[in-house]
């Protein structure tokens, strides 16, 4: 699970010539992201505003943008949004509302999406497949008690597990994740780290997330991507590429990057730049 | 894949408790079916009281056997039985499904609890088309006398949802853009229904004012037929909706990155909204809260999968507006209260209980 020989464009994901505009407004100028090579836990950092989670959307289709996107030698940009959301998945930043449903079926309803209800489904029972994958998403994320819970009984981190959870369960190839640890407690932090990098390994998936904890991307993920002000400005190995240079630079903050006792750094901020 | 929990890998006690939650996701199917199933019956007996109550005072057989017989009775009882009672009844179930639908399917697309065809400008909207053809005496050319009014009322009202759609497609418009202009459309149309009532004649203004009212008596044979005709072509449409319904309360941006083509599903539910909603409130007047309220008391009893809720919805609707019908008969006896006049009334009650209800599934 490292990324030490350059992955093949044939076999990630990569987006080029990525160029989004909201209005008038740039927030992407020509930007080329990936290759994100698959079975590698990918972070995409940079400050507030630079255009992470633009990115993100434009990689997944969800914003107009003039991006090619290729996944595995596949042109996910000339695909339906059907098709490609079934290959490369993008969790949003928001938390799955509270809506008063039972978290199995806010899994249940992710899988169907894919395809139209029955005419008359109130009587017939959901897919025995999409039943069997939403249990076996929350038993990876060790949430299977939550399944009968309402979505409106539950906390912003248990909601952001069940939208993990529903992510999960599509079985994508590529995973997007915007922000996934945001309402996450540490314990949980650092167990979907977990989760997300054996997940990724056993699968071979591509995941890409944005992160904003420089200590979980240099410790927890394999390639780091750093945007700032719509443009690309470091991509590589964590320990390479986040340095003190390149933190007063993105996140004009005075930074040092230490090696505790174990080996493993650390970014020690001593105040803004 | 494998499912491995944080802790470790799959124990065996894993799969037991798997088991439990399939056990417990097939009760809660079950305990829906059996809640529809409630409602259903809850409404074939209300229908039956609707239908046997009035100020005439025939008794149950007299009442079979006018229904099984029509042409072995008195004009009179057959008049009473089969152009009165009977559509009556069919039509508070048929207006109330319909009302029920289409507040379900609004407050999902405008992710807002306030959504309904009353609170967004369709029944309003109607009135101002009913107020064109009584005050005025402007109508489309080429419909029957009877059809005039309600006629002018489903154009002005179908127009109403159009505008809302127009202006959900604006640029940097949001759900609650649609919502605001809604409500914005509501206060137009109730001030250029004052003006009529203001300009109109002594009569004009009468019927103006008992069209707004909301009555089951302008109910006919042919009516009903078009109504439940137009409902059975897009309820299924409704309901194969259902799981892109569902994950779009789970927020808009989610249910785009799960492959719903959001605005595609909220076009095509504004459409069944517009022709189901016009249709009923042109034919029925103002009975606007029956579409507020139906959805939120389908989503208490039933959850927010729309394979229950849709369905849940209408038949709440239909039957808070078969009881208000009989209400509307016994309310005072001999005579009978304008329906729009007494859903309220019945439905708040109904409403609180179950919605002041604690929160939880099962």
């Amino acid at each position: 699970m490292t990324s030490e020989s350059a992955p093949s464009p044939q076999t990630g994901l990569i987006a080029t010539q990525v160029t989004v505009r909201y209005g008038r407004r740039t927030v992407l100028h020509d930007v080329t992201a990936g290759p994100f090579a698959p079975g590698a836990v990918c972070a995409l950092l940079g400050p507030n505003g630079s255009g992470k989670s633009t990115l993100m959307r434009a990689m997944a289709g969800l914003v107009p943008s003039s991006a090619r996107v290729m996944l595995k030698g596949a042109e996910l940009s000339r695909m339906n949004l059907t098709d490609r959301t079934k290959r490369c998945l993008y969790l949003p930043q928001a938390l799955p509302a509270a809506v008063h449903l039972p978290v199995l079926e806010a899994l249940i309803a992710a899988r169907q999406t894919a395809g139209p209800a029955r005419a008359f489904p109130a009587f017939g029972a959901p897919e025995e497949d999409a039943i069997q994958s939403a249990l076996e998403s929350l038993t990876l994320f060790g949430i299977p008690h939550l399944a009968m819970q309402a979505m409106d009984e539950l906390s912003g981190g248990q909601r952001q597990l069940v939208g993990l959870a529903q992510a999960l369960s599509r079985k994508p190839e590529a995973l997007l994740l915007d922000e996934p640890l945001s309402a996450l407690d540490l314990h949980h932090q650092f167990a979907v780290m977990d989760i997300l990098r054996r997940e990724t390994a056993a699968h071979q998936l591509v995941t890409v997330l944005v992160l904003h904890d420089l200590n979980i991307a240099l410790n927890m993920t394999d390639f780091v991507t750093v945007l700032h002000e719509g443009q690309m400005i470091a991509a590589g190995p964590p320990a390479a590429v986040l340095t003190p240079d390149l933190l007063r630079e993105a996140y004009r903050v005075r930074a040092r990057v230490e090696e505790g006792a174990d080996g493993r750094k650390f970014v020690s901020v001593d105040g803004i730049a | 894949m494998t499912p491995p929990s944080p802790s470790g890998s799959a124990q065996p006690s894993d799969t037991a408790s798997l088991a439990q939650i399939r056990a417990a996701y097939q009760a809660l199917l079950v305990r829906r079916m059996s809640i529809l199933a409630v409602l259903g019956g809850a409404i074939m007996l209300s229908v039956l009281l609707d239908f046997s109550l009035g100020p005439a005072g025939l008794s149950p057989a007299q009442l079979l056997h006018t229904l099984l017989h029509p042409y072995t009775v008195p004009a009179s009882e057959r008049i009473i039985v089969w152009q009165i009672r009977l559509p009556y009844a069919l039509m508070a179930v048929c207006v109330g499904a319909a009302l029920g639908l289409s507040g379900a399917e609004m407050q999902t697309i405008l992710a807002n609890p306030l959504a309904s065809p009353f609170t967004l400008g369709v029944s309003a909207a109607a009135a101002f088309g009913a107020s064109l053809a009584l005050v005025l005496g402007l109508h489309f050319p080429g419909l029957p006398d009877t059809w005039l009014i309600a006629g002018n009322a489903f154009v002005c009202a179908i127009g109403s949802v159009f505008l809302l759609d127009l202006v959900g497609h604006l640029r940097n418009a949001r759900t609650s853009t649609v919502v605001l202009f809604g409500i914005a459309l509501v206060f137009t149309f109730q001030a250029l229904v004052s003006l009529m009532q203001f300009m109109a004649s002594e009569d004009a203004l009468q019927d103006l004012v008992f069209w707004t009212m909301g009555s089951l008596t302008r109910t006919t044979w042919p009516k009903i037929g078009l109504l439940a005709t137009l409902g059975a072509l897009i309820i299924p449409f409704s309901f194969r909706a259902a799981w892109s319904l569902t994950t779009l309360r789970m927020g808009e941006e989610r249910a785009a990155s799960l492959g719903v083509n959001v605005p595609r599903v909220r076009r095509a539910a504004l459409l069944r909204i517009s022709l189901l909603s016009a249709l009923a409130v042109s034919f029925v007047g103002i009975i606007g809260f029956v579409g507020l309220v139906a959805p939120h008391i389908a989503r208490r009893l039933l959850g927010e999968d729309h394979r229950f809720y849709l369905p849940g919805s209408m038949l709440a609707g239909a039957l808070i507006l078969s009881l208000s019908s009989v209400t509307a008969r016994m309310l005072i006896p001999g005579v009978i209260i304008p329906t729009g006049i007494v859903t309220a009334l019945v439905g708040i009650p109904f409403f609180l209980t179950i919605v002041l209800r604690q929160r939880g599934l099962s």
